[in-house]
């Protein structure tokens, strides 16, 4: 209870307040924009978390994570260009209600349903996450270990179309956290005999790279668009209780399967939002209304998507394992902040963990004002032209990377990601395995090592506890089902395998 | 810059036999069984497997009768002259700030990227370089006053 009370006058002070609203405000902007999504919001907001406390600096990504994704479905909605790719799942449905002259009737559900999805996925983080902690005080390495290898073997072969591109990907990603001073030998590695690679690749200039510099390049060889034709804005209250009363079991479905889904390694609210959708149409009674401007897929899928953003903070604050690419970040800023997850977290710094339970209520909660006004708004967002928005979003990103360390090297490896990242994406490489496999990396590594020293080299030891047992059983049995199904002689390509 | 999945096989493979290479130039240290190499190498046969793996399921596909894909296929911006002079503006412009940066200043540096990368998506010159001064101004203001991060100044050390 004193915990409790301590993250209340935490969070009652005026500085946190401000964040949450300005990190809110911006969240919204930058979902409301098409191309700018709300990792990429998430990793240019990091150099400025350097400068705050750690409960600001998180509310701070929490709040723009919420926001950025309900945001993106009011493009989607008014213009079919999704503004983060969690909307693309739903996106021909809102832009079909907009056809129909229904535009804020979609609108006023997507908002809802977000809020709604939002709150929760936040309890069941609230109740999930200190039961699992208690139980995750039995971990030792060795199933550090397979928690790690599950969670990346989750991001490239359940997250991603194509398993075998998803595993080039991951194993980018670890091969670059190796890079740097071996910490068990103390030995360089791929450094090149560079100074700057000792200390290894910096998160954030990757980040930056591989998700915004990509953005920034398909702007400046796209030609210019027209300006958004949006509808007059009506009203988005007037049948939004009887929508929101007509599909609550979608709804309530969404929220449940967007927390899972979440909470699974890797698998963030863009491929919760495309099951939702998928599963709302396989049980639904009408499926031959999906596609004309129906409000069903939408009410689900829209809930999944800010409920996975709760769920993915379940593996990150419990075990230390990302649930999707924006909590890769937070745990990066959670380390910086000298809370690192884990189950001890729990017992050392509670106050800090209530805290950030209570931003995301609080998040959430704003969302609803936020949004309204941002909808009022949209036809002015909309308009934003890309020849102001480029210089912006490089200015930020050259800025961001430098920020860390100071260091101008950083703004070279990001440039470095970008071009690597554009690659990866040109020919359907998923960058989210990578970026999970570079935050995980080290504690693969760490924990291995350290069971096969334990152990005078046993790889036995590995397996020899029961928890260790159970998840090696189940990543076996992944790559087990992910390989047989690649070894079919009909298997259709990489590629065509891509969601 | 699209390969074809047998090109990306073939340049896995390769990454994982050059990384296997270079995990066993690091040995262990005398008395200690596992060395830096060791993860790497890990990595590096994982590396080799899926790659080689991606190419010889292409390898099938087209074998049973799939039309092969061109191993490498510019992307469609690069016929126009254009969007080329666009990509490589953004990229030189990221390059020309980690040169320029120190012996120019952080605000000049910036208001000329801004101004050029303006200027060339088509904004016209006065608005470009009201945009770059605003720009570069707020940025200098936020980071530098507001944060505390140490840009370098520049020519206009002393004066900002």
């Amino acid at each position: 209870m004193d915990a409790i009370l301590k993250a209340l006058s935490i969070i009652a002070s005026a500085d946190v307040l401000a964040v949450v609203v300005g990190a809110s405000m911006l969240g919204i902007l930058i979902g409301c924009v098409p191309g700018l999504t709300a990792v990429m919001g998430v990793a240019l907001l990091v150099p400025f978390t350097f400068f705050m406390e750690p409960v600001p600096a998180i509310a701070a990504i929490v709040a723009l994570a919420a926001t950025a994704i309900f945001a993106g479905d009011i493009p989607a909605a008014l213009v079919r260009i999704p503004g983060t790719p969690a909307s693309a799942a739903y996106a021909d449905e809102c832009y079909k209600l907009t056809q129909r002259g229904e535009p804020w009737r979609g609108l006023g559900v997507c908002l809802a349903a977000s809020v709604l999805g939002g709150l929760f996925g936040t309890l069941m983080l609230v109740l999930a996450a200190p039961q699992l902690a208690r139980f995750a005080t039995q971990f030792s390495s060795p199933e550090y270990f397979w928690l790690g290898v599950l969670g990346l073997t989750c991001a490239a072969f359940l997250a991603s179309g194509a398993p075998l591109k998803g595993l080039v990907a991951l194993s980018l990603g670890l091969f670059f956290s190796t890079i740097g001073i071996d910490v068990g030998t103390g030995q360089p590695r791929f450094t090149f005999g560079s100074m700057e690679l000792m200390g290894g690749i910096d998160l954030i200039p990757l980040l930056v790279g591989f998700f915004a510099v990509p953005e920034l390049i398909r702007q400046v060889t796209k030609p210019a668009a027209a300006p958004a034709d949006v509808p007059r804005y009506t009203s988005i209250f007037k049948d939004l209780l009887r929508d929101l009363w007509t599909y609550r079991v979608q709804i309530l479905r969404g929220n449940v399967s967007g927390t899972l889904i979440g909470a699974l390694p890797g698998a963030g609210a863009d491929i919760a939002a495309w099951v939702s959708y998928a599963t709302s149409r396989r049980l639904s009674k009408e499926p031959e209304k999906f596609g004309t401007g129906h409000l069903e897929g939408v009410a689900e899928a829209s809930a999944a998507n800010n409920s996975s953003l709760s769920g993915a903070w379940v593996p990150t604050l419990v075990f230390g394992i990302p649930g999707d690419s924006i909590t890769a970040i937070v745990i990066g800023v959670l380390y910086l902040k000298g809370m690192e997850p884990g189950p001890a977290i729990f017992v050392k710094t509670p106050e800090l963990v209530y805290a950030v339970f209570i931003v995301f209520f609080l998040a959430n909660i704003l969302l609803l004002p936020l949004g309204w006004l941002v909808i009022r708004a949209s036809r002015y967002i909309l308009d934003v032209p890309r020849n102001v928005l480029v210089p912006v979003i490089l200015m930020a990103c050259i800025v961001g990377a430098y920020a860390i360390q100071n260091s101008l090297f950083d703004v070279g490896v990001m440039l470095f990601m970008g071009v690597l990242g554009y690659i990866m994406e040109e020919n359907d490489i998923p960058v989210a395995p990578a970026i999970l496999a570079l935050v995980l990396g080290k504690v693969i590594e760490f924990n291995l090592v350290t069971t096969l020293i334990k152990s005078d080299g046993n790889w036995l030891w590995l397996v020899n506890r029961p928890i260790a047992a159970g998840l090696a059983l189940v990543t076996v049995a992944i790559w087990a089902v992910t390989l047989t199904a690649l070894a079919r002689p009909n298997r259709r390509s990489e590629s065509e395998g891509t969601p | 810059m699209k390969l074809g999945d047998r090109a990306i096989g073939f340049l896995t493979a390769l990454g994982g036999i050059a990384l296997l290479q270079g995990s066993r130039d690091l040995g262990a240290p005398p008395g200690q069984p596992i060395g830096a190499g060791f993860f790497p190498s890990l990595i590096a046969i994982v590396l080799i497997v899926a790659g080689l793996a991606l190419a010889a399921l292409e390898q099938r596909r087209i074998s049973q009768g799939a039309d092969a894909a061109p191993l490498v296929r510019l992307p469609e911006w690069a016929s126009s002259g254009g969007a080329t002079f666009n990509v490589l503006l953004l990229l030189g412009a990221i390059g020309f700030f980690v040169y320029a940066v120190t012996p120019l200043g952080f605000v000049p540096t910036s208001a000329l990227i801004t101004f050029a990368l303006s200027l060339r998506l088509g904004v016209r010159w006065p608005a470009a370089l009201l945009t770059a001064v605003v720009l570069a101004v707020t940025f200098h203001l936020v980071f530098v006053k507001g944060l505390r991060v140490a840009l370098p100044p520049g020519l206009l050390a002393g004066y900002i």
